[in-house]
């Protein structure tokens, strides 16, 4: 471990420490939301740029034009598909940097007190990539296992289930079984952060991290699950709050086009900022299970 | 030129409800004429998935020439095995693909013709053509007769037959205990005035053509069933285990019933019709949906395309894994389909009951010929539904969600520009080369056309254009010409032909803004030779100062419509010029600004338009897409959030 770095008492393992990480974190998602939007809007651009009411045409009641422009650049969804694709793996895999450096944050101070520069965070950041991306996998695999497991069995009962009870009581019973498997993938989601968090606090392997969080996460399972559901909650919450007023503004430009904007930049650095909090919670987590002595 | 332009610049669409439009002198049939009464008698068994039918066939001969034949169509046997002409037909793209998991026939054991007067009876079925030489579809069966049947003289048959019915495909079988009976009995095709039969065998895209008469059927099934048939329940009993119903309908040219032992039900009075949805536990919320399509379909079908003239109408909705019988209209009698968490947002349910509520009309009523004229029955209907939807639901008439508004009028236009260039709409359902083409241009393109003709030519000439055809030919089983004659009366004889062309030649149209131009007026420069002297000018600013220049529109295609063209002036205002739609036209501008843009149809009244991206210019387009950057941006973020770590 960086020897710059000293650990914070646990209780000043807060978010609130750490704004700077938050802000960048909330530019590198911008940055590749924006990354994925630019070809999108060159499509717009290009077959209502010369249109007086520009891409508003696309908000007409009626949606003749939205259609028939979706319609007409059908073939060119393949590529844009793949562009979505490559942004979303490079961000997946590009992401464990600032992710972990915000951990990093929310962990260490300096041996004077002082919040950590970005340098210092970046470079334990990296230290922490290999172990944090064998993380990432193993626990990617296990989700989607869990989730496509759930939704064949949602399936399964969903057939079985129709001729006695009807449609409606088979669907209810394959949502539930599905719910149920989203729910396990969410606290494996869950595991998976408490031990990202033990990979940058301790310095462990992925493996050692990963039965800390087992450990850690088992005792209190529903108290942890609440303290990231809570958030999670809050920020579906804020993005139903994003679609009501996106819905209202609908094609109108200028102010309520910039209030828009800015609301809903609010609304993702919002939930970046219940995202470190929650980090901090698995953090405070993992400090107070403390590093398991070697056997 | 200017005072040209400014004569044109009247408004488009025609201002008027068009459910008010008079229909006084339009005479309209009480009944119909009848030819085929079927008498029929059909026993269910749930367990084999079978149907033992037997009755008698009492059929006049309306033509204008003796008969020596009769056609019947054994439509069951297109799931009988794969070299019948329906699953032979490689069409796909449409409903009722694959094949049936279990396979289908119908048998008939006994087709006689009873003795009249001095002519003996006569087994017919022996001497029966079930199939052409070297084909093996048995969907289309010619029938010898013994002797000639006059012009208006009547013969009586008695019939006997096993169905066995398929796993649901194509509208009719079964499906777990619900079964549906649609095309389940010998039935004989209709005779022309002319004395030609109108006989085809089952084709994958096809559907039906039959002539009207009185259908009196009695139903036999396991007591714990509910029934739904075409035409009112007139007695009813209960014996032992089996529930026996009769139901008896004058007037109409098919029959259908379905039986099923989960069926839950409610019913409403609509209009003076008792309207009954029969549908599969959970699904309530759905057919309080098409209860409640129907409260505005019904008065509004009848003010526009005359009563609704039987006493009731039943809706069936299947449950989710006999789907494939949902979508299907009868007479009286109609399915429709969806699952019961079906989104309110998105109108779907909304959009099955007023489409086949509609066929009511456009196939039930007015019978056209569904084989060889797929559009005068899918077409009118689509465009009659669209029609309906916006006139309830407005913008969002298929769905609306989050500040985007779909209507089935732009599904319907967007769809069927797609295949404009292939095929022609106004072609058999068998001549299709696939189902996408059958679907755009049948259903989807002549709804567009239509709707085109409504937006342009104004709502109240088209609702009577179509209300007189329908009322008129109420009955009637009228064909194309018809159709435009009654176009021709209402709307003049270039729109007629306008849309012969569209329906029959493949009619297309495309718009666009070739350029703009604006500049300062100028006081002309150059040497001008005036009074006998030569004076050599500099261009200067026109004293009265503002701008001058033009807009050249051009159109191509088959189809000409006029249009509006939308100027967009500097100073953020608008003028509208109506342009005749000829093959290329370069509008003068002149004004106390710059010209900034300008728009061909800014309303799309023309839904056609073959590539409605290129109706616009503008002077200096815009470098962005601010709206959907900012959207696409938030969405993205969101949608990243969730897979980084």
């Amino acid at each position: 471990m960086n020897r710059d770095l000293v650990p914070l008492p646990n209780d000043a393992m807060r978010a609130r420490r750490c704004p700077t990480m938050i802000f960048l974190l909330w530019a590198w998602e911008a940055t590749l939301g924006a990354a994925v939007a630019w070809p999108v809007a060159s499509i717009v651009r290009s077959a209502y740029g010369a249109h007086p009411r520009a891409d508003a045409v696309l908000w007409e009641s009626g949606g003749f034009s939205l259609l028939d422009l979706l319609i007409r650049r059908l073939p060119e969804a393949g590529a844009l598909v793949a562009h979505v694709a490559t942004v979303i793996l490079f961000a997946a895999i590009a992401g464990l940097l600032p992710s972990a450096a915000l951990l990093v944050c929310l962990a260490f101070t300096t041996r004077e007190r002082r919040t950590l520069r970005l340098s210092v965070a970046a470079q334990a950041a990296v230290v922490a990539f290999v172990p944090g991306a064998i993380l990432l996998a193993v626990t990617l695999v296990f989700q989607g296992s869990l989730v496509v497991s759930a939704a064949t069995l949602a399936g399964l009962a969903r057939e079985g289930f129709a001729p006695t009870l009807g449609d409606q009581r088979a669907d209810l019973s394959g949502l539930l079984l599905l719910t149920v498997g989203l729910l396990l993938a969410a606290l494996a989601g869950v595991t998976h952060d408490i031990a990202r968090a033990a990979v940058v606090r301790f310095g462990a392997g992925a493996g050692e991290a990963l039965r800390l969080a087992v450990r850690a996460v088992a005792p209190g399972s529903l108290v942890l699950f609440w303290s990231w559901g809570w958030r999670a909650l809050a920020s579906l919450v804020l993005l139903a709050f994003g679609a009501l007023l996106s819905e209202r503004v609908g094609g109108r430009g200028g102010w309520a086009l910039v209030t828009l904007f800015a609301v809903h930049q609010i609304i993702v650095g919002a939930r970046v900022a219940f995202r470190a909090s929650w980090l901090a919670k698995a953090m405070r987590v993992v400090d107070h299970a403390g590093r398991p002595t070697s056997s | 030129m200017r005072a040209v332009w400014a004569l044109l610049a009247a408004p488009l669409v025609g201002a008027g409800d068009p459910t008010e439009a008079s229909f006084e002198d339009v005479r309209t049939a009480e009944h119909a004429d009848d030819v085929a009464d079927y008498t029929l008698r059909a026993n269910l068994d749930p367990v084999r998935h079978s149907v033992h039918g037997e009755g008698t066939i009492r059929w006049r001969n309306a033509s204008s020439t003796s008969v020596r034949e009769l056609w019947l169509h054994l439509y069951l046997n297109a799931f009988k095995n794969e070299r019948s002409v329906y699953l032979r037909e490689p069409v796909g793209g449409f409903r009722g693909t694959g094949t049936p998991a279990e396979w289908a026939a119908i048998d008939v054991k006994k087709l006689l013709l009873r003795a009249s007067g001095s002519e003996a009876a006569a087994d017919l079925w022996s001497g029966a053509e079930l199939h052409r030489r070297g084909d093996d579809d048995e969907t289309d069966v010619r029938v010898p007769l013994p002797r000639d049947v006059a012009p208006g003289q009547s013969i009586t048959l008695d019939v006997e037959w096993d169905d066995k019915l398929p796993t649901i495909l194509e509208r009719t079988g079964f499906s777990g205990s619900f079964h549906f009976m649609g095309q389940w009995f010998p039935k004989i095709a209709r005779l022309e005035g002319n004395g030609a039969w109108a006989h085809f065998p089952f084709h994958h895209l096809a559907e039906f053509y039959a002539d009207f008469g009185t259908y009196d059927v009695t139903l036999d099934v396991p007591s714990s069933f509910a029934i739904g048939a075409t035409g009112p329940l007139v007695e009813s009993s209960i014996r032992g285990e089996r529930r026996v119903e009769r139901h008896v309908q004058a007037d109409v040219h098919d029959f259908a019933w379905t039986a099923w032992d989960h069926f839950e039900t409610q019913s409403e009075i609509i209009d003076g019709v008792e309207v009954s949805v029969l549908f599969p536990p959970g699904y309530g919320e759905d057919a309080s949906r098409e209860l409640a399509t129907l409260r505005f379909g019904i008065p509004h079908y009848r003010a526009l395309y005359g009563p609704y003239p039987y006493r009731l109408l039943t809706l069936v909705h299947p449950p989710e894994g006999a789907g494939e019988a949902g979508g299907m209209e009868y007479p009286t009698l109609i399915t429709t389909g969806g699952p019961w968490y079906g989104p309110p947002f998105a109108r779907l349910i909304e959009l099955v009951t007023m489409h086949e509520f509609g066929h009511q009309y456009f196939y039930g009523l007015v019978a056209t010929d569904e084989v060889t004229w797929p559009f005068l029955d899918e077409g009118l209907n689509s465009y009659a539904e669209s029609e309906a939807l916006g006139a309830w639901l407005g913008a969002g008439s298929a769905a609306s969600i989050s500040g985007f508004t779909l209507s089935d009028v732009a599904v319907q236009g967007v769809f069927g520009n797609l295949s404009e260039h292939d095929e022609p709409v106004a072609q058999s359902a068998f001549q299709f080369r696939t189902g996408a083409d059958y679907s755009r241009l049948v259903y989807e393109r002549t709804a567009a056309i239509l709707e085109t003709f409504r937006r342009v030519y104004g709502e109240r000439a088209v609702s009577r254009a179509l209300g007189s055809y329908t009322r008129r030919f109420r009955f009637g089983h009228p064909g194309p010409e018809d159709l435009f004659a009654s176009f021709e009366a209402e709307l003049g004889a270039r729109p007629a032909a306008t849309l012969r062309a569209a329906l029959f030649e493949k009619g297309w149209v495309d718009y666009e803004v070739h350029g703009i131009f604006s500049k300062k007026s100028e006081a002309p420069g150059g040497i001008f030779d005036r009074a006998g002297k030569r004076e050599t000018l500099t261009p200067k600013p026109a004293p009265e100062g503002g701008y001058e220049g033009w807009v050249l529109v051009t159109r191509r295609g088959t189809l000409t419509f006029p249009v509006d063209v939308e100027l967009t002036l500097e100073d953020g205002t608008t003028q509208r010029i109506r342009w005749n739609g000829d093959e290329a036209s370069r509008i003068p501008y002149a004004g106390k600004t710059a010209l900034s843009a300008a728009v061909i149809d800014p309303d799309h009244t023309v839904l056609l338009d073959d590539d409605p991206t290129n109706n616009h210019a503008a002077a200096e387009p815009r470098p962005h897409s601010p709206r959907v950057m900012e959207r696409v941006t938030y969405w993205a973020e969101l949608l990243l959030s969730a897979f980084a770590p």
